[in-house]
């Protein structure tokens, strides 16, 4: 499938209380974008991440998606929906994550100071995770979170093959 | 659909013989239900009530074994069929759990699951469950159960669920446990909550997985 992200696409910011405003600003200044990319780092992907990360988002915008994050720390409920796509209800600690333009209205309405990802959990009813993750960071955070996907998906390739 | 005329299910229920209010209840839940072949089993008593009902799961699977049954039903007399029971789709789950590969198949669970994978629409795999008052047990499990170092302080449910990867569970619930204001087993973790609360809580858990594997996945 055909390339069609690049760095500049990223916007650097780090997805926690203190970057609600910048995010909103984002968003009012871009509302023709399909969705913004936020990530607190960029520098440590490759072309092969840009590619699955395109995937994703190509995959995740067909199945209605509010959010699209690229990893997390930590999950209460995930369901695959297809190879390298899960649906997740409350997460927690993710630094990659793709805003689609449908929720553009709804993320204005966060009240700055408060807890992004709790305000996220509360507003989108189509949160998605993309896998393999998106590396970014120290991988060590999200090793829980990566074997317990890992044991769901087995599970799941058990019991429909 | 089959209507699985020439299915019958062993069932075996577990009654203390001093409780009269729950074999009338549970006789009346199976009454006019013809798919089960249903036997009445004087519940093991002993001063623990956990393990009391492990004894009388025991004598069941003994009994199973003896008679050659390839899969038993083990209800205990609190369960009550739900709104969601239907004869055709429980014996249709039966045969393709047994053909994925399940040991136990259970009608409707109190809690205790972690993590979830949706098999089908209506049957998904689980980690872990609580309670045991419908379960589907299959004949390649009898044995494990009998070779079980039961403690003192264990329980059925935690045991049965610790013993074996492969359960299922029914979405929505085919099965729950009528509240008798009392119980011959410690309640959920040793819980006063009101029994029904926890299916009540316990389903409503399992409605993300359903409500997104319908939307997502076909």
């Amino acid at each position: 499938m055909e390339n069609f992200l690049t760095r500049s696409d990223i916007l650097c910011l780090s997805y926690g209380a203190e970057s609600v405003r910048e995010i909103q600003d984002a968003i009012k200044h871009n509302p023709e974008k399909n969705h913004l990319i936020i990530s607190a780092y960029s520098n440590t992907l490759d072309e092969t991440s840009f590619i699955h990360i395109g995937n994703c988002i190509k995959k995740a915008a067909t199945r209605n998606a509010d959010v699209l994050l690229g990893n997390i720390e930590y999950f209460k409920r995930i369901i695959e929906v297809e190879d390298n796509l899960f649906c997740v209800d409350q997460f927690r600690g993710s630094n990659f994550i793709v805003i689609f333009k449908k929720f553009f209205s709804q993320f204005l309405t966060y009240r700055q100071h408060l807890s992004l990802e709790e305000q996220t959990i509360a507003n989108a009813d189509n949160i998605f995770l993309m896998y393999p993750f998106v590396c970014t960071g120290d991988l060590q955070n999200y090793s829980q979170s990566l074997e317990t996907i890992e044991d769901l998906k087995q599970i799941r390739q058990f019991y429909h093959e | 659909m089959s209507d699985f005329e020439d299915i019958i299910i062993p069932t075996y229920i577990i009654n203390l013989k001093t409780r009269k209010d729950r074999l009338k209840s549970i006789q009346k839940e199976f009454e006019e239900r013809k798919e089960f072949d249903v036997r009445i089993i004087e519940a093991c008593e002993h001063e623990k009530g956990n393990i009391g009902l492990w004894k009388s799961i025991l004598k069941i699977i003994r009994i199973a074994q003896a008679n050659d049954d390839d899969v038993i039903l083990i209800v205990e007399d609190d369960h009550i069929f739900t709104e969601s029971y239907h004869k055709n789709s429980l014996i249709s789950n039966m045969i393709d759990s047994h053909a994925q590969g399940a040991d136990i198949l259970l009608g409707g669970i109190g809690g205790g699951s972690k993590y979830v994978v949706p098999i089908t629409k209506n049957r998904f795999w689980i980690d872990h469950f609580w309670c045991t008052q419908f379960v589907i047990v299959y004949k390649k499990f009898f044995q494990e159960i009998l070779d079980v170092d039961f403690g003192e302080d264990d329980g059925a449910d935690n045991v049965l669920s610790g013993l074996t990867l492969n359960k299922m569970v029914f979405y929505p619930f085919i099965s729950v446990q009528k509240n008798f204001g009392y119980s011959d087993v410690p309640n959920i973790n040793n819980n006063e909550d009101d029994i029904e609360t926890f299916f009540k809580k316990a389903e409503k858990e399992l409605s993300f997985y359903h409500k997104k594997y319908i939307e997502f996945t076909k």
